[in-house]
């Protein structure tokens, strides 16, 4: 649904992102991958639109419009506002008329019982329930989450991948950016390595044995670090 | 209206709002009281006969606290155009005889100017002194005979004269009016300060913007059709509603207390010159990405623009005409 045909991206002369080509299917899970400042959120804002390459393209190749859900790094909520002010301010703003899924959404997130908290007062977990919530309110066809998990317990990360899992079944595709083994091994069925603006790697999850090895011998590279600390 | 009340909730917001104001009233009133202590009604009587009895009388009359008076020898209307006093008594010649023989009518006039208050309050108070003195020459006329009065009746029918409710005592009235424009009233700096305050308002404001660009909201809501409009304008109505409320409860005290000589256009460019800034200051956080330079940038303008105000205001520089890029020179000029 989402072609990229050699993106590269420059801010301030620095090439952030250098040349990437790729393709995203319907009902892919792509987990992004690499080391702080790789340039993964820049990736993913770049598929979300929300920055335009310097040069190449980032193509929507399917017919109509794509609706992207997208969930930032920071907890992108506003303040003194409550957990049901958010999901009714972001369900009138995009016309999500379907209450069936939106209750889906609460129940399988676990939102019922904190609807009447101020933002504030959440915990980080529920604070990221929410922002994950937010993001998915208008069931978007494409969602691309950075670093979504950060900070949750176990029990949180079970509620939002059983979400994400049963999206990603029903047909919407997602990218994800994650450090996370558990996340990454639970939900993704590739996997993008990204290393100072570049796409490295690309496979599949089931060779992710294969290449914890073949990374184990990258000497001192963060990317050897990363691979290690996977069971 | 969710985000209307998620923004103005913060208790900080309210205390801006509201405290700043109230502040501001308790710096100001003492300052308001003490030039209504200083205004004592000032008011010239001329008398270009130089006459005792007159001097007699205006130094009976300056015993009132609540009035200045001045006696002069010549009339000098520049002053009630100037607004230097508020009524000038010219008396006639021969004052005294005047007084002493009963006469009540034609023993001054009065001159007035149009924007002229609190004179007739003079006026009444100067005709009770002088009547004071016709009445009581008029009884010392009668017993000493000086007066041919025949009967008890025609006495008794002549001292009533003076209790009729008809005006006991004539002048002629001349309300002034000038024909120069009127003299600009430049007492109206304060209003850059209300303007300065209203900026104030915008830039607290401002730091949503900053805030939910930071937070990443803004780029959550790229993703939706026109949503990061629809946010930016949720702010601008907020911050426009807070902005207007406040110039109504800004015009309300004014007229109440008249702190500051305003008239409506006056307050209409207030508004406009407020709503201006508010444009500015929204379209400036979209080129400067750091919330502190943005404060930096509005406060340096702010307070240069109300130090020229203060400086014009003073004589210490002239006005000119590219000092309107510095928006309250549109408020004072
Ligand atoms: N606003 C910016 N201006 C300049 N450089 C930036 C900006 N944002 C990020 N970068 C740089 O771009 C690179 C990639 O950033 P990012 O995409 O956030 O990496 P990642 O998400 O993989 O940690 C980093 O080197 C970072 O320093
Ligand atoms: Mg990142």
């Amino acid at each position: 649904m989402l072609v990229l045909n050699n993106v590269t991206y420059k801010r301030k002369k620095n090439e952030l992102i250098k040349n990437i080509s790729g393709e995203i299917n319907q009902g892919d899970c792509i987990s992004l991958f690499g080391p702080n400042g790789a340039g993964k959120s820049t990736l993913l804002n770049l598929m979300a639109g929300l920055e335009t390459p310097s040069s190449g393209t980032c193509e929507n190749k399917s017919q109509e419009k794509i609706t992207i859900g997208y969930v930032p790094q920071q907890l992108a909520l506003f303040e003194h506002m409550t957990v049901r002010d958010h999901l009714t301010y972001y369900q009138k703003m995009t016309k999500q008329t379907n209450q069936h899924y939106v209750n889906e959404m609460i129940d399988v997130l676990g939102l019922k019982d904190i609807l009447d908290y101020q933002v504030q007062t959440l915990s980080g977990g529920m604070a990221r329930k929410l922002n994950l919530a937010v993001g998915l309110i208008h069931e978007p066809q494409l969602i691309l989450l950075d670093e979504a998990f950060v900070g949750v317990d176990l029990a949180t990360k079970h509620d939002m991948l059983t979400w994400l899992h049963q999206l990603n079944e029903q047909g919407s595709t997602i990218v994800l950016i994650s450090h996370d083994w558990h996340v990454i091994e639970h939900i993704a069925q590739t996997m993008w390595v990204l290393d100072d603006g570049e796409l490295i790697d690309r496979f599949p999850i089931s060779q992710v044995d294969l290449k914890q090895r073949e990374y184990s011998r990258y000497a001192g590279s963060d990317l050897r670090k990363m691979f290690a600390l996977r069971r | 209206m969710i985000i209307v009340k998620s923004m103005l909730w913060r208790r900080s917001t309210l205390l801006t709002i509201l405290g700043l104001p109230l502040l501001i009233l308790v710096v100001i009133l003492p300052f308001v009281e003490k030039t209504t202590e200083n205004t004592q009604v000032r008011i010239d009587v001329v008398d270009p006969y130089n006459q005792s009895y007159v001097e007699e009388m205006v130094n009976r009359l300056n015993d009132r606290e609540s009035f200045s008076l001045n006696l002069r020898g010549q009339l000098n209307l520049n002053q009630l155009e100037r607004g230097d006093v508020e009524a000038i008594f010219v008396v006639e010649n021969q004052l005294q005889e005047k007084v002493e023989e009963g006469e009540t009518e034609n023993l001054l006039t009065w001159y007035r100017h149009e924007h002229s208050l609190v004179d007739g309050l003079f006026k009444e108070y100067l005709a009770s002194t002088l009547m004071e003195d016709i009445v009581r020459s008029e009884a010392a006329n009668i017993v000493t005979g000086d007066t041919e009065m025949a009967t008890w009746d025609e006495v008794y029918q002549y001292g009533n004269q003076f209790f009729r409710p008809e005006p006991l005592f004539q002048m002629n009235f001349k309300t002034y009016e000038s024909n120069v424009n009127e003299v600009e009233d430049s007492s109206n700096w304060p209003i850059a300060l209300v303007w300065a305050y209203l900026v104030l308002i915008i830039v607290y404001f401002s730091s949503w913007l900053y805030e939910w660009r930071n937070r990443g909201v803004f780029s959550r809501l790229a993703v939706f059709s026109r949503g990061k409009l629809r946010l930016h304008l949720t702010w601008v109505n907020v911050v426009l509603s807070t902005i207007l409320i406040t110039l109504v409860g800004f015009v309300g005290i004014n007229e109440w207390l008249s702190l500051i000589a305003l008239d409506h256009s006056q307050y209409g460019i207030l508004a406009l010159v407020s709503v201006l800034s508010l444009i500015f200051i929204w379209l400036l956080s979209f080129i400067i990405h750091s919330r502190h330079v943005l404060i930096a940038i509005t406060t340096i303008y702010t307070v240069i623009s109300v130090a020229l105000v203060l400086l014009v205001e003073w004589d210490m520089l002239t006005f000119q005409n590219w000092y309107l890029i510095w928006l309250p020179f549109w408020l004072v000029s």
